[in-house]
């Protein structure tokens, strides 16, 4: 992947954007691990989509019989409170992957403001949201969390997924930042800035370009972050314990012993389904560790497997 | 001799072992027979607190310190413990108890009516251990002799007795005495008790109890007590799965899966009914205040599903009266002579939109009745996080009065949460256990009775229920007192305050596999559930080697 | 001087703004101790008496002042090092609360993330310098798979084969009973032996990271004009590995693990709380849900203080290995 400072006069910045996205997509798609991982995620989005149309039952409908094991009428069989398994899977997928996504969003949006954003101000304007950065970094992701989803065990999916972006971007924006400030030094941004450009434009033009594959990944990192995070809220009891997910399927089937009672239909089902989309989502971003430039430091690969702890 | 109570390493924790072999530990010479495995509380870390008044003690202070007498939970009698009898006098104002004699607390020295007379007195002088409140009731506790108690009321109130002679453990005055400050900071570390078990070894996860041979009931028959921590029910479940625990108190969703099947001839559970589950409507909201919407939501619920779906059909669908006819002490106060719909809940989801037709509520378009002056008939239906049996019930009766036209959106919180809005009538519906007592006044009192804080969650403020429950307090006939039963139980029923879903039950499973003589429904001389106050010793007292 | 006055600046600023998220959190929470406690003895179907609230409010001194004197309060008392007395252990201190679980934890958690850090850290060498080859791919796609899969789901899974079935090991807490007077060693042994389970869930869903991000840095670091340089020069490649690649290549993992490090402390919480473990992990919710504010403070003011201070110490280390460290933020 070139990174000649002649790129800089290319046409518009859009296209510039544009051009740099295509190139990376169609890289990305080349790559069969990352071609793998989009395609696990593109099918369970489709399924999380059509959830009305493809779930065989309502999922909090409770008239079947009981701790049924897999039978043609109920292919992942029946809770103890008689709800059918397949559809309550089928239905989670929208709470879980939605939280997921806007975990996603919210973090890797805040890590762009936060860690990006200010690097075209003043020194002092940068050291302030670097301490704001290493600040939130430290504070203890899970407990802190335990403490917020007091609030939570009534409130919708978005507000969940908004506690867990609001207390999660602080590793993107890390991450981002020292990326931005690695950029600045090459000669390609120094030449643009020598030509006059401004701050911001330079950031736009120059910069975020080239930090492509690095926010990608981030995005993914924070939906995954942001799956595992409600599937463990859920399991401890903190989420909203009624809404169907694939945590709440977990907690329920825990707390109904299902292990235990040899009802495995019942437990292994959701923590597949969260393997699987973590799984996918690695591949993803392993694919755009391979894509990305093996010189730039991506900072991101350093990141720890767990993140719930 | 300092015993480190809490174990700060592995280092501390062998220390601890180590030094346990230094407690006076009566001779184990007449014990025969296997230990006794319990199994009845989450805890997330033993603390070595034997305080019986501190709300955060070791849940084993049942087999150590007795009341006077044990109101029996599932049976209409009275078992006498440190005491032997009580008499009401002079107009009911005066409680006269006599107390058991020979009895020594497990250091030697004698138990006398100075013990009795020196434990109420410090309630008195520490009001926050006070948690029954009696002195709100009692004007003076004396001696008179040895072996008599003499408590004075401050006016008439009988059911009051439960509390002073049932709920009150009894503590040595020689040790509690010397105590500086407040004795809720009294840890107890080595309780001198006079009930059965004595504490034998401590540490963070494991507590074992050996017979106090000086019991007044005569030496406990088995040798050995451990009570093995359990964190969470994730925890206790596998242990209660392989057959292990021999006495348990656990909620269980699958017991004879679970538990029975594991030994299935020997491993046996009783769930005798405690009190009903029920809905608290908010009476001040002016929707909820109209008895039609509350006999529509009544009539729209299918309890025996509640049952089989929430609790596994151990807790069967409540009694409009709120008694538990499967309760023979609740039974026995049960007016069977109220007509059919008081004695049993119906469901009929029809019924319930005829009477809201009839009450003038009409259909919305998203087909949810609309009072005559425009309000939907759409609450908040609050329920406690994590009871999941309640959870899930919260989940059945929304989609149950969906079906009927009601909208009910079901809220989950903490249980502070839920107890603050119950305190506070921040809430709409409300799912709660209230408890019951040895007779209906305790839980008709609490529910209806004035004092909002003592559980009238819904508000109800109904003169005529007041006037009853007055004159009950004041009356010792049991004959009168069933007149007045069965003017409440027929007021509660008609009024609906509050709508009862299903029973609430005493967790009791065990194994005769090793011990025999446990309480079950053909005997039931007490509740099984350990953390019914005061029975542990009652039933350790009971057991025989097979 | 003035990189170590930087850091200690920041240090102190993130210690004060630590301490008062603390503060302000469990005061946002709704309800009290004294409600959770009637709630909790409501629900169990053996409610207290009915002068409870009273008594409780009394005993436990429900804070009725203005929140910005309990914060000043707050403060004084940590300046005397008071954590205050927790609700759920009433009479115990926090600090005693936080004493005996924080080792167990520490130990746990600690030997875990050091096993992780340092199999990953291998076992990532290994794979670069293989990269490319079925090994790498093996490696990588594993470890990448267990780390992405929840671990308290993981953890339920082993405790019921390993523990329910097949009894190789304990299901749960941290050591058994023994006999009176049973030898330490046999003690200890009890120990390493609860503490396998709970081990090896946190070891599986960490050792990923690890190994990727040490993978990583090494391909990179091996593509450097210094080691092509002493490539060509003949340097063995053992060597080339270890004292050139994997040297320069661990620098950026220093941070990370310094974090590893710090959040140890916060408990492999799900983990303690699957296996029984009494950890601090379990102490936090078991505050939470007993809304024991002063116990969940100390916890989390712990947490806190041992990431800041790993963090710091770390670049201190940093900045003495690294002089280009010093100059940057």
């Amino acid at each position: 992947m070139s990174m000649s400072p002649t790129l800089s006069n290319a046409d518009s910045l859009v296209e510039t954007v544009k051009a740099r996205r295509t190139t990376f997509v169609r890289l990305l798609w080349a790559n069969p691990r990352a071609r793998a991982g989009l395609i696990i995620l593109m099918a369970m989005i489709v399924v999380a989509i059509l959830a009305p149309v493809l779930a065989p039952y309502n999922p909090t409908s409770t008239n079947f019989i009981p701790s049924q094991a897999p039978s043609p009428r109920h292919l992942l069989g029946t809770t103890l409170q008689g709800q059918d398994i397949l559809s309550q899977l089928i239905w989670g997928s929208r709470n879980s992957l939605g939280v997921g996504l806007a975990v996603g969003v919210i973090a890797t949006v805040l890590s762009l403001l936060i860690g990006v954003l200010p690097s075209i101000g003043s020194r002092q304007v940068n050291t302030i949201f670097a301490t704001v950065t290493n600040i939130v970094l430290i504070l203890p992701g899970l407990p802190l969390l335990i403490v917020l989803s007091a609030y939570l065990h009534s409130s919708g999916a978005f507000t969940i997924a908004a506690v867990i972006g609001f207390t999660g971007w602080a590793f993107g924006a890390r991450t981002l930042r020292s990326q931005v400030m690695t950029l600045r030094q090459r000669d390609f941004v120094i030449a643009a800035r020598l030509a006059g450009s401004s701050q911001l434009r330079l950031l736009v033009r120059e910069i975020l370009p080239n930090m492509l594959s690095l926010v990608m990944a981030n995005f993914m990192f924070s939906i995954l972050f942001g799956i595992l995070s409600e599937a463990g809220l859920q399991f401890l009891g903190l989420g909203n314990v009624n809404a169907v997910s694939w945590g709440s399927i977990i907690y329920w089937s825990e707390n109904g012993s299902a292990l235990l009672l040899g009802m495995w239909w019942w437990f292994i089902p959701p923590g597949a389904a969260i393997a699987l989309v973590g799984i996918a989502l690695a591949l993803v971003n392993s694919g755009i560790d391979q894509v990305s430039n093996p010189r730039l430091r991506t900072v991101a690969k350093t990141k720890k497997g767990g993140i719930l702890r | 001799m300092k015993l480190k109570t809490v174990t700060t390493a592995g280092m501390a924790v062998a220390v601890a072992l180590g030094m346990t072999g230094m407690l006076s530990i009566p001779s184990m010479a007449a014990a025969k027979g296997p230990a006794l495995e319990l199994g009845w509380g989450v805890y997330s870390s033993y603390t070595r607190n034997f305080n019986p008044f501190s709300t955060t003690q070791m849940g084993v202070t049942g087999e150590m310190y007795e009341p006077l007498f044990y109101f029996n939970d599932v049976a209409p009698k009275v078992e006498p413990m440190l005491g032997t009898s009580f008499a009401w006098s002079n107009h009911n104002t005066v409680l006269t108890v006599h107390l058991r004699k020979n009895v020594k607390w497990s250091n030697g020295s004698p138990f006398t009516s100075h013990d009795v007379v020196f434990t109420f007195n410090m309630l008195k002088r520490f009001p926050a251990m006070d948690t029954s409140g009696i002195w709100t009731k009692v004007a003076s506790v004396k001696a008179a002799g040895n072996m008599t108690v003499i408590f004075t009321f401050k006016k008439a109130d009988v059911p009051f007795q439960w509390y002073v002679l049932g709920k009150t453990p009894i503590v040595p005055a020689s040790i509690w005495s010397k105590l500086k400050g407040s004795p809720l900071k009294f840890l107890n570390p080595n309780p001198v008790i006079s009930g059965p078990y004595l504490l034998h070894t401590f540490n963070s996860q494991d507590v074992t109890l050996v017979p106090n041979p000086k019991y007044w009931g005569g030496r406990p028959q088995v040798p050995q007590l451990n009570v093995p921590l359990f964190t969470s029910n994730t925890a206790q479940e596998p242990a209660m799965a392989s057959g292990k625990i021999a006495w348990g108190a656990y909620f269980e969703s699958n017991i004879q899966k679970l538990y029975v099947a594991a030994d299935p001839k020997y491993n046996h559970y009783w769930l005798p009914p405690a009190g009903p589950v029920v809905i608290y409507p908010n009476l001040t909201n002016p929707l909820l205040a109209k008895l039609p919407v509350r006999q529509a939501i009544s009539d729209a619920l299918n309890r025996p599903k509640l049952d089989r779906l929430a609790e596994s059909g151990y807790e069967p669908p409540a009694n409009p009266t709120l008694l538990a006819p499967r309760n023979a002490n609740q039974r026995a106060w049960i007016d069977h002579h109220l007509p059919a719909s008081d004695l049993k809940y119906q469901y009929n989801p029809k019924k319930s939109i005829q009477i809201l037709t009839k009450a003038g509520f009409k259909r919305n378009k998203a087909g949810i009745f609309v009072s005559a002056a425009g309000k939907p008939l759409s609450f908040t239906l609050t329920v406690i996080s994590g009871l999941t049996d309640w959870d899930a019930q919260a989940s059945i009766i929304a989609s149950e009065l969906k079906a009927v036209g009601i909208n009910a959106s079901v809220n989950l919180v903490t249980g502070s949460q839920a107890y603050s809005s119950e305190l506070s009538g921040k809430f709409q519906l409300m799912i709660g256990g209230p408890g019951a007592g040895p007779t209906p006044y305790t839980m008709y009192q609490s529910l209806f009775g004035p004092v909002l804080t003592q559980g009238n969650w819904e508000r109800w403020h109904s003169p005529v229920m007041n006037k009853l429950l007055n004159a009950f307090s004041i009356t010792n006939n049991r004959a009168k007192e069933q007149q007045l039963a069965n003017k409440m139980e027929s007021l509660a029923a008609k009024n609906m305050p509050v709508i009862g879903l299903t029973e609430s039950v005493w967790w009791y499973e065990w194994s005769n596999k090793n011990y025999v003589g446990w309480p079950t429904p053909s005997n039931p001389y007490a509740a099984g559930s350990s953390y019914d106050y005061p029975v542990a010793a009652l039933i350790l007292s009971h057991l025989r080697l097979r | 001087m003035r990189f170590f006055l930087n850091r200690l600046g920041f240090l102190l600023i993130s210690i004060w703004a630590a301490l008062t998220v603390n503060f302000l959190i469990p005061r946002m929470m709704p309800g009290n101790p004294v409600d959770a406690i009637l709630a909790h003895f409501q629900s169990e179907g053996a409610p207290l008496g009915p002068n409870a609230l009273h008594a409780l409010e009394q005993q436990f001194g429900v804070a009725h002042s203005s929140i910005w004197s309990q914060y000043l309060g707050y403060l004084q008392n940590l300046l005397h090092g008071q954590l205050g007395t927790s609700i759920t252990y009433y009479p115990l201190t926090v600090t005693q609360v936080i004493e005996r679980s924080l080792p167990w934890t520490l130990g746990l958690a600690g030997t875990a993330t050091i096993i992780s850090v340092l199999l990953g850290t291998f076992l990532g060498v290994y794979a670069a310098w293989h990269r490319g080859t079925r090994i790498d791919a093996g490696l990588t796609t594993v470890t990448m798979f267990t780390s992405a899969i929840p671990y308290f789901w993981i953890a339920l899974i082993l405790v019921y084969l390993f523990g329910f079935e097949l009894h190789w090991f304990p299901q749960f807490h941290a050591f058994s009973t023994l006999p009176p007077g049973v030898a330490w060693w046999k003690f200890a042994l009890d120990i390493l032996y609860h503490a396998v389970l709970p081990g090896a869930t946190i070891v599986i869903s960490a050792i990923g990271g690890w190994l990727v991000g040490m993978r990583n840095n090494m391909i990179q670091t091996l593509g450097e004009d210094y080691v092509t340089f002493a490539r060509a020069r003949g340097v063995r490649n053992r060597r080339l590995m270890i004292a050139y690649a994997a040297r320069n290549a661990i620098l950026p993992n220093l941070t990370g693990f310094a974090m590893a490090i710090g959040f140890v402390v916060g408990g492999a919480l799900l983990t303690e709380i699957v296996f029984s473990y009494p950890g601090i992990g379990m102490q936090l919710l078991t505050a939470v849900e007993n809304e024991d504010y002063p116990l969940m403070q100390g916890i989390f003011l712990i947490i806190a203080l041992a990431v800041l201070l790993a963090n710091f110490f770390v670049e201190m280390v940093y900045g003495f290995l690294d002089p280009r460290a010093r100059q940057g933020e």
